[in-house]
Formats: C-alpha cells, structure tokens, sequence
C-alpha cells in the first residue's frame, strides 16, 4: 500500500495574509501604545512647566508684598480701588498678570493672579479687614491688631500682623488649574 | 496512489508580494515618522525642561544668597538700571546686640558663566561658577540701544540684577545650541526682598 500520510509540505511554508495583518496589528498596537506613552509624557512635562511658572510667580509676589511698606500693603493689593494711597485706582490691586500662562475661562478680567486677604463686605463702609472672618487657609479667625481679641471691626489701619494667599487659576493643558500659597506677613525692624 | 505535489504552488503570487510588500512598506513609514516625530518632540521637551530646571536651581541660588543681606549695603546700588552682577554681605546673627556680617561675596556674569566669588580682589579669595551656559543677553534682547524684549531694561546682560526700591529683580537666560542646529534657550526671573 503506498504511503498517504500527509506532512506540511514546504511548499506551503511563509506567511499568510491572516498572519501578516495579525502581524501588522500587533505592531500598530505597539506604536499606539509607545506614542501615547511620549504625549502622556510629553503633558506631563508641560504641567511641571505651567507649576513651575505658578510657583515663581506666587513667590515673587510674596516677596514683593515683603518689600512694600507694612503699613500701605493691604490698601495697596487689596480689592478695594477707593483706598488706595495715591488716589483711587493708582495702587496694583488684587489681580495681576502671570506672563507663560493663560488666564482660566471663568477669569473677571482676563489676569490670571489674585490677593487675597482676609476681609468682609460690609453693607456701609465696604471692603473691611476683619478678624473673625473663617478662612482656613489663611488661619482665620486670629487677632490681627495684636490686642489679644477676634473681634468684628475694621482693622485695615491697625493690623500687626497680615495673613495672605496668592492664588492663581490658568487654563493648563490638561484644563483648568489652581495654585495657592499662603503667607504672613509683618514688619521687618532692622536690628 | 501517488500523492499530488504541490510544489508548483508553493509561495506567494506576484500580486500577494506586491500587495504584502506595499502594506509593510506603508505601515513601516507611517511608524517611522510616528517614532521620529515622538522622539524629536521628547528630546526637544527633555533639554528645555533640564535647562529650565538648571535655570531655576541657579537663581534659586542667587536669590537665597542675596536674601540675606542688607539693601542698603550692597554693590552697585544704582535704582532701576541693570547690572551683571552684585556685591553684598549676610547677617551671621547677633552678637552683644550688633549684627554680624559676612565676609563680601560678589555673584557676577563672567564669559558665559554665573560666578560666585567670596572676597573678590582679595588673596584669600574663593570662587565658584554656578553655570557656564548663561547667554550673553537676555532673551529676546540685541545689542540696539533699544528695549527689544519689553521689560523696561535696555541691551540688558544674559544675568542681570535690578535694585527697585527694596526688592532686587534677578532674570537669567541660559542658552545651548543642541544637535541639528536647534538652540534651547530658558529664562527665568525671582524677585528678593533683603531681610537684613
């Protein structure tokens, strides 16, 4: 009887269609996964660089509110236009520009940075600095003219010591983002 | 009964390697310029950031350096005009009463280069450079007598110290031509308040 069996013959040896396309599959999967994981990066260091600039930004405010006079810096950046010490309007305010970033869609008036001190809106005489308000990130309530009372007045003119925050929210490239930084600052005596 | 021979069948067709080759080909050089593009935008993203991160470490550097002095004593004390470098002491702490400074240290620009240096001049004089990679001008600035990057300083040095009342305004531009001709170039800015 002759012999039937059958073997792979060589002549059938190579690629199939089916297996090239699993082939071509597999390494477009890998590409999709290598490119993906260069953009995460490549986003991930596009934050860093937007934090990064927040961050300088935030301290070099901070210092510069150090370096005015104690006495005129709640009046000088705070949200009242009407107290400044040079005339109403002529003093920076509570909102600046942050250069690198862009300001969030919510943003007043386009800037990116804001003051924030611990005040209240009074019905009559405006914007107050006030001891009692409740802002955690600033350690609010305190006594801020140093008189060992928290009290409901306006201390604008009498504060010793000035909690602040710097806050800035930018449009970012994974949205909208927020920093803040929050300080004391008192007077410096020069020994 | 005689087995059928295949063997004239064997392989691909003309047109099953051409179409196979043509695939290949094209998934190949879409996949090139996909790594390629990746790959360039990392490498691009990867110096800015490390020159940025170098940068930033610098004035960090200078800025604390700086903070501790007294403004009324540091070199040059001319308002609102830039300068490559300052001259200044820290305060050591109190003693009977009376403040204690350091010895002078000066931090200057000096052929591309942040230098720091401890009692400038003297013969017991130390040295230090922070970076070598400092532009020669600011970012966005020629030598035209004119403000060309808008920050009210004029022909302004890659390192320049700018006293505004009681703050000092320290920017830095470093710069570094990569391979293909690209150049990566980073600037940052702090502001200082002396506390002494």
């Amino acid at each position: 009887m002759p012999r039937t069996h059958r073997h792979r013959s060589p002549l059938r040896a190579g690629f199939t269609f089916v297996e090239l396309a699993v082939v071509m599959t597999v390494l477009l999967s890998a590409l999709l996964i290598f490119s993906s994981t260069v953009s995460g990066v490549a986003k991930q260091r596009s934050v860093n660089h937007e934090t990064g600039l927040a961050v300088a930004a935030a301290r070099n405010l901070l210092e510069t509110l150090r370096a005015e006079d104690f006495g005129l810096v709640y009046a000088r950046y705070n949200a009242d236009p009407n107290d400044d010490p040079g005339g109403p309007g002529t003093a920076p305010g509570h909102r600046f520009a942050v250069a690198g970033l862009s300001e969030a869609p919510d943003s007043p008036d386009g800037l990116e940075g804001e003051i924030v001190f611990p005040t209240a809106m009074d019905a009559v005489d405006g914007l107050e600095l006030r001891e009692d308000v409740e802002v955690r990130a600033l350690g609010m309530p305190r006594d801020l003219s140093g008189d060992g009372k928290v009290d409901d007045q306006d201390h604008s003119g009498s504060y010793f010591i000035l909690p602040v925050q710097v806050r800035l929210r930018w449009k970012g490239t994974t949205g909208v983002r927020q920093f803040e930084l929050s300080s004391q600052l008192c007077r410096y005596v020069k020994a | 009964m005689k087995p059928i021979s295949h063997s004239e069948r064997a392989g691909w067709t003309l047109i099953e390697l051409v179409l196979a080759g043509l695939l290949v080909t094209g998934v190949m050089t879409k996949a090139a310029f996909v790594v390629n593009a990746a790959l360039g935008l990392a490498s691009e993203e990867s110096a800015s950031m490390h020159y940025e991160d170098q940068a930033r470490a610098v004035i960090e550097r200078i800025a604390l350096a700086v903070m501790g002095s007294d403004r009324e004593s540091l070199l040059p004390q001319i308002e609102e005009l830039h300068s490559s470098s300052i001259r200044y002491s820290f305060s050591l702490g109190l003693e009977d009463g009376e403040v204690v400074w350091s010895d002078p240290e000066e931090i200057g620009l000096g052929d591309g280069a942040v230098e720091w240096r401890e009692n400038p001049g003297a013969a017991e004089e130390r040295k230090a450079v922070w970076t070598t990679l400092v532009s020669p001008l600011l970012e966005g600035e020629l030598v035209n007598g004119v403000d060309d990057n808008g920050n009210g300083l004029i022909d302004e040095d890659g390192l320049s110290f700018v006293l505004e009342g009681q703050r000092i305004v320290i920017r830095l531009t470093l710069r570094r031509p990569e391979v293909g001709g690209r150049t990566v170039q980073q600037s940052v800015e702090s502001i200082v308040f002396c506390r002494n």
